[in-house]
C-alpha cells in the first residue's frame, strides 16, 4: 500500500492542487488568476520533486501502472512545459480572457493530470481514464474561446472525433479481453489467432493516430487549431501528443509487443512514412498560418512514432532529445504567435510581413524555433532528425531514411517561407505594433536557450537524464 | 589556436550590428572585423613560417565530443590548402561588405534603410562563419553543419534583397512559366533553395552512410565500405549541384541574376567552390579509387561546362547573366584539372580556385557598380562608359583581360598549368588534342564575349548622354586591392606556391 502511494505521489500532488484551486476560487474572487497560478506553480514543483525521488522500474496496482526511467523523464518534461504554457495562459491582456483565465488554468491542470496517468498506463481502463481526463478539458477549453459560435464548432468537431477514438480504444480493449481474459495491454495471441491481435492493435493504434493527428486521422487538426483560442495552443500542440506517443513508444519497445503481434512494425512504418510525406505536402498548400502550423505537426508526429520500432536501450536519450526539442520549439512558436491580436480565420502567412520591424524580439524567437522545427544544424531540431535517420538506417537500410529526408526537404520550404515573410517589407494588412511583458520575454529566452544549448551539445540530455 | 577565433569574430560583429543604431558602425564594423580576421590568418602564416619552410603540415584540434557513439566531434584541421581557401573567402566576404556600402532600396526611409543594412550585413557575417568553418572542418558532421549555416542565409538574402527581372516568356510553356513567375526574386530564391537543399540532403545522406559504415565521422578515420559507389554518386550529384556542374547548373544564372551584388559575389567567389572543396576534402582523399574510375565522366561534364557556359554567355543581354555564365565556364577548368591526377594539373586547379575567386569578385562588383550608377544592366542600353565613368571603365577592361587569362594576370598562370596538366594526362593522342582544344576554345570564346561587352558598353559612343558619374572612393579602394592581388599572383605566382608547398601532392590519385 505504501509502495503504491509512493509511486503515485506526483499524480496525487497534482490532484490535491486541483482541489486547492477549486477551494481557492470559492474564497478569493479578487485575485483569482494570480493566486491560482501561484498554487499551480507550487503544485508542479512539488510534483517534480516527488518524481526526482523515484527510482527504478516498478509495476504497481496489479500491473495497471508502471514507473520507470523513461516515464519519469517524460513526466518531468511535461510538467516543466506545462509551467510555460500556464504562464502564457494567465498573462493575456484582454478583458474577455481575463474573466475566464481561472477556468483555463483549472482545466489545464486537469488535462495535465490525465497526461501523467496516460504515460504510466499499462492497462486499458487506466489508459481510457487517463486519455479522457486529458481530452475532456481540452474540448472545454477549445469551446470557451471568446469567439463564440466559431469556437464551439471547432470544439464540437474535436469532441465528436474524440469520442470516436474512445470508442475505437474500447473496442480494442474488448478484443484484447476476448483474447487474453485480462484488461492489461498485452495483445497476447497465445490463446487465440494472430488476426485478433492484429485487429485489436490496429484499433488501438488508430485511436492513438487520432490523438496525435497522424495521417488518416488528421482532419480535425486544422479546424481545431484555427478556432481554438490561441493561448491554449502551446499546450494543445505539445503535451497530449507527447504523452500519447511516449505511451506508444514505451509499450511497443519494452513490453515485447513484437512477439505478440505480427506485422506490427509494418503497420507503424506505413502510418509514419505516409504521415511524413503526405503531411509535408498538405502543409505546403496551406495559406492560413494556423492551418499551416497545425499540419506541420503531422510529419513530426510521424517521425516520433518511428522511435517505437527501435531498441529502447539504444534510442533512449535520442527520444528525449526529440521530445525536448519538439516541446520547447512549439512552446516558443505558439506562445509568440498567441500574442497577436488578430482573427485566426483571417491570419494568413503574408500577415507576418514586417514583423521584424515591429517586434524584433518575437521575430527572433519565432525564427529560431522555426529553424529548430525545420531541423537546421546548431539547433536541437537537427539532432532529432539526425539521430532518427542514422538509427533507422542502421536497422532498416536505405529506403526509409530517404523518405524521411524527402519529407524534411519539403519541410524546409514551408518553414523558410515563414522566416522570409518575417524579414521582408511591411504591407498594409500587417500586424499592429505591440510588445510583450518582461516575464514572458524571460521565459521565452530560457526556452530558446534550451533549444540552442542542446543544438550545441546533444550530450546535455544524456547527462541530465542520468540524474 | 588563435586561428580559431576567426569563427567567433563574425559573431562579435553580429552582436554589435544588432545593437547598434549608427549607420557608420553598421557599415564599417563588419569590414573591420573581417580585416582583423584576415590579419590573424596572415599572422598565423608568419608565426608558423608556413611560406618560408616546409615544416608545417597541419594543425588538428578537437574541441569536444558531440555524440560518442558515432565519433561525432567538433574537430577542425588546418592545412596549407585550407589556409589559401581561408584567405580567398575573407577577400570575397570583404568585397561583399564593400558592395553593400552604397546599398539602397527605392522609396525607403532612412530608418528602413538602416534595418535593411543591418540585415544584409548580419546575413553576410553568418555566411562567412559557415564558409570558414566548412573550409577547416575535419568531421563530416562539422562539414555539414557549416554547410547549412552558409546555405540558409543565401535564401533569405536573395528573397529579401534581390532584384525582380523583367523576363518576356514565350513558347509552348508560357502558362507554366507565368505561373512560376519566372524572373522574380521569389522565383530565383526558390530555385536556388530547391537545388541547394536537394543537394544538401544528398550530401548529408552520403556523409551519413560513410560515417556509419566506417564507425566514425572523423574524415581521417573514414574507410570506404561496400556501397561506396552509391555514396560516390550521391556526393558527386550533391557537390556537382553546388558547383554548377553541367547539367545541374540551371540555378546559377537565375540565382545570380536575381541576387543582390553581395549575394552574387559570395556565390561566385566562394559558395560555388563548396563543391570543389568537397572534392578536395572528401571525394579525392577518401574515395580515391572510385573517383579515378569515374574521372572521365567528370572531365566530360566539366568540358561541357566550359564550352556551354561560354557559348551561352555570348548571347546574353544582361551583364549579370554574362558574368554568371562566365563563372560557370571557368569552374569547368577546376574540375578538369582536379581529375587529371598529376601534380601540374592539381596545382593549376588550386591556382584556378584562387584566381577565379578574385576575378569573378571583381567582375560582379563592377557589374554591381554599373547597375548602381546607370540603373540598368542591359548591354543594349549601356554605352560610352569610357567617356562618362572612366575609372569604372578602366576596372571593367582590366577584369575582362583578367578573365580571358591575359599574361601577367593570375588567370594566365592557372590556365597555363591546367593545359599542361591536361597534356600530361592524355599525352599526345587524338583524344589529347581534343581535350587540350577545349580549354583553348573556352579562352577564345571568353575573349569574344568579354570584348563584345567591352566594345558595346564602354567604347560605343553615345553623344546624347551628358551626366558624369563614377565610382566613389570605397569602391575604388576595393577594386584596386583586387586588381593588385590579381596582378601580384600573375607576376609572382611563387608566393602561393610557397604557401602550398607540396600539399597538393596528397590529391594526386594513385
Amino acid at each position: 500500500m505504501e509502495n503504491i502511494i509512493n509511486s503515485l505521489l506526483p499524480e496525487i500532488s497534482i490532484a490535491i492542487t486541483l482541489f486547492l484551486i477549486l477551494i481557492n476560487s470559492l474564497i478569493d474572487h479578487k485575485h483569482f488568476s494570480k493566486s491560482n497560478s501561484m498554487l499551480i506553480i507550487f503544485g508542479i514543483f512539488i510534483s517534480i520533486f516527488f518524481l526526482l525521488n523515484q527510482s527504478g522500474s516498478i509495476y504497481y496496482m496489479n500491473e495497471a501502472l508502471v514507473n520507470n526511467e523513461f516515464t519519469k523523464a517524460v513526466k518531468i518534461l511535461i510538467l516543466a512545459s506545462s509551467l510555460v504554457s500556464i504562464c502564457f495562459i494567465s498573462k493575456k491582456n484582454d478583458e474577455l480572457y481575463s474573466k475566464i483565465v481561472g477556468e483555463y488554468s483549472l482545466l489545464l491542470v486537469m488535462s495535465m493530470l490525465g497526461a501523467l496517468i496516460t504515460i504510466s498506463a499499462r492497462e486499458f481502463f487506466t489508459l481510457i481514464l487517463g486519455l479522457e481526463l486529458m481530452s475532456i478539458p481540452i474540448y472545454l477549453m477549445t469551446a470557451m474561446g471568446p469567439k463564440g459560435n466559431i469556437a464551439v464548432e471547432g470544439a464540437t468537431k474535436l469532441f465528436f472525433f474524440g469520442t470516436l477514438s474512445t470508442v475505437l480504444i474500447i473496442f480494442a480493449a474488448v478484443l484484447n479481453f476476448g483474447m487474453t481474459n485480462s484488461t492489461l495491454i498485452s495483445f497476447d495471441n497465445s490463446l487465440s489467432s494472430d488476426v485478433l491481435s492484429i485487429l485489436s492493435f490496429f484499433f488501438f493504434f488508430l485511436s492513438i493516430c487520432f490523438k496525435t493527428g497522424l495521417i488518416p486521422m488528421h482532419f480535425w487538426l486544422s479546424d481545431t487549431y484555427q478556432s481554438a483560442p490561441s493561448n491554449i495552443l502551446p499546450y494543445l500542440s505539445t503535451i497530449p501528443k507527447i504523452a500519447v506517443i511516449s505511451l506508444l513508444i514505451s509499450l511497443v519497445s519494452t513490453e515485447n509487443l513484437y512477439n505478440n503481434i505480427p506485422y506490427i512494425k509494418n503497420i507503424i512504418i506505413i502510418f509514419s512514412l505516409s504521415s511524413i510525406i503526405y503531411g509535408s505536402i498538405l502543409t505546403l498548400k496551406q495559406k492560413n498560418l494556423f492551418r499551416l502550423l497545425a499540419y506541420s505537426g503531422i510529419p513530426h508526429a510521424g517521425m516520433m512514432i518511428l522511435f517505437s520500432i527501435l531498441n529502447m536501450q539504444i534510442s533512449y536519450s535520442f527520444i528525449l532529445i526529440y521530445f525536448t526539442f519538439y516541446i520547447f520549439s512549439n512552446l516558443c512558436l505558439y506562445s509568440s504567435i498567441s500574442n497577436f491580436n488578430k482573427n485566426q480565420f483571417e491570419f494568413y502567412v503574408e500577415d507576418l510581413k514586417g514583423l521584424y520591424k515591429d517586434s524584433p524580439f518575437l521575430s527572433i524567437i519565432i525564427t529560431i524555433s522555426v529553424l529548430s522545427l525545420a531541423g537546421v544544424p546548431l539547433t536541437a531540431g537537427f539532432w532529432g532528425k539526425f539521430n532518427i535517420v542514422i538509427l533507422i538506417y542502421q536497422e532498416y537500410g536505405i529506403f526509409y531514411p530517404s523518405i524521411i529526408l524527402a519529407g524534411a526537404a519539403i519541410g524546409f520550404f514551408y518553414y523558410l517561407k515563414l522566416i522570409r515573410f518575417i524579414f521582408s517589407d511591411k504591407n498594409i494588412n500587417s500586424l499592429d505594433k505591440f510588445d510583450i511583458e518582461l516575464e514572458q520575454k524571460l521565459i521565452l529566452s530560457v526556452c530558446i536557450a534550451i533549444i540552442l544549448l542542446i543544438g550545441l551539445n546533444p550530450n546535455l540530455i544524456d547527462i541530465l537524464s542520468r540524474f | 589556436m588563435i586561428l580559431f577565433f576567426i569563427l567567433l569574430l563574425p559573431l562579435v560583429s553580429i552582436v554589435t550590428l544588432s545593437i547598434s543604431k549608427n549607420i557608420n558602425v553598421i557599415k564599417f564594423n563588419p569590414i573591420i572585423t573581417m580585416g582583423i580576421s584576415l590579419g590573424i590568418i596572415i599572422y598565423f602564416i608568419f608565426a608558423q613560417q608556413i611560406a618560408s619552410n616546409g615544416n608545417f603540415d597541419n594543425l588538428y584540434i578537437n574541441f569536444y565530443t558531440l555524440i560518442p557513439a558515432f565519433d561525432v566531434n567538433m574537430s577542425f584541421n588546418i592545412d596549407r590548402i585550407s589556409i589559401l581557401l581561408l584567405i580567398l573567402s575573407h577577400l570575397t566576404i570583404i568585397t561583399a561588405f564593400f558592395s553593400t556600402l552604397n546599398f539602397k532600396l527605392i522609396s525607403d526611409t532612412y530608418e528602413q534603410n538602416l534595418i535593411r543594412h543591418k540585415q544584409i550585413n548580419i546575413l553576410i557575417s553568418l555566411i562567412s562563419i559557415g564558409i570558414n568553418g566548412l573550409i577547416i572542418s575535419n568531421n563530416l558532421f562539422v562539414f555539414f553543419l557549416f554547410y547549412e549555416i552558409a546555405a540558409i542565409p543565401i535564401f533569405l538574402m536573395i528573397s529579401t534583397f534581390g532584384y525582380n527581372l523583367k523576363r518576356e516568356v514565350s513558347g509552348p510553356f508560357t502558362a507554366i512559366l507565368k505561373f512560376f513567375n519566372v524572373g522574380s526574386k521569389e522565383y530565383g530564391s526558390y530555385k536556388i533553395t530547391i537545388y541547394l537543399f536537394v543537394a544538401s540532403i544528398l550530401i548529408f545522406f552520403g556523409l551519413a552512410i560513410l560515417g556509419i559504415s566506417s564507425g566514425s565521422f572523423e574524415i581521417s578515420n573514414i574507410t570506404t565500405g561496400n556501397n561506396s559507389v552509391f555514396v560516390f554518386w550521391l556526393l558527386l550529384i550533391g557537390f556537382g549541384t553546388h558547383s554548377a556542374l553541367w547539367p545541374l547548373h540551371t540555378w546559377a544564372p537565375d540565382g545570380h541574376g536575381t541576387a543582390p551584388t553581395a549575394g552574387s559575389i559570395i556565390f561566385a567567389g566562394i559558395l560555388m567552390k563548396i563543391g570543389v572543396i568537397g572534392f578536395i576534402k572528401i571525394l579525392i582523399p577518401i574515395m580515391n579509387e572510385i573517383t579515378f574510375n569515374y574521372s572521365n565522366v567528370i572531365i566530360f561534364l566539366a568540358s561541357v561546362n566550359i564550352v556551354y557556359g561560354a557559348f551561352t554567355a555570348l548571347r546574353q543581354n544582361d551583364l549579370k547573366y554574362v558574368a554568371a555564365y562566365a563563372s560557370l565556364s571557368h569552374i569547368g577548368y577546376i574540375f578538369i584539372a582536379l581529375m587529371t591526377s598529376n601534380e601540374t594539373g592539381i596545382n593549376g586547379a588550386i591556382f584556378q580556385i584562387i584566381s577565379h575567386g578574385l576575378i569573378i569578385c571583381l567582375l560582379f562588383f563592377t557589374v554591381g557598380v554599373i547597375y548602381r550608377i546607370k540603373k540598368t544592366r542591359m548591354i543594349s542600353e549601356l554605352s560610352s562608359m569610357l567617356d562618362y565613368s572612366p575609372i569604372l571603365s578602366y576596372f571593367f577592361i582590366f577584369t575582362a583581360f583578367a578573365s580571358i587569362g591575359f599574361p601577367l594576370t593570375s588567370g594566365f598562370v592557372s590556365e597555363f598549368m591546367i593545359i599542361n596538366g591536361i597534356y600530361k594526362y592524355f599525352e599526345f593522342s587524338k583524344l589529347g588534342i581534343l581535350m587540350i582544344s577545349i580549354p583553348i576554345l573556352g579562352i577564345l570564346l571568353t575573349t569574344i564575349y568579354m570584348f563584345r561587352v567591352v566594345k558595346d558598353c564602354i567604347f560605343t559612343l553615345n553623344s546624347n548622354l551628358n551626366e558624369f558619374f563614377d565610382m566613389d572612393n570605397y569602391e575604388i579602394i576595393i577594386c584596386f586591392i583586387l586588381c593588385i592581388l590579381i596582378l601580384f599572383i600573375g607576376i609572382y605566382p611563387n608566393f602561393i606556391q610557397s604557401i602550398l608547398f607540396d600539399s597538393y601532392k596528397g590529391l594526386v590519385m594513385k
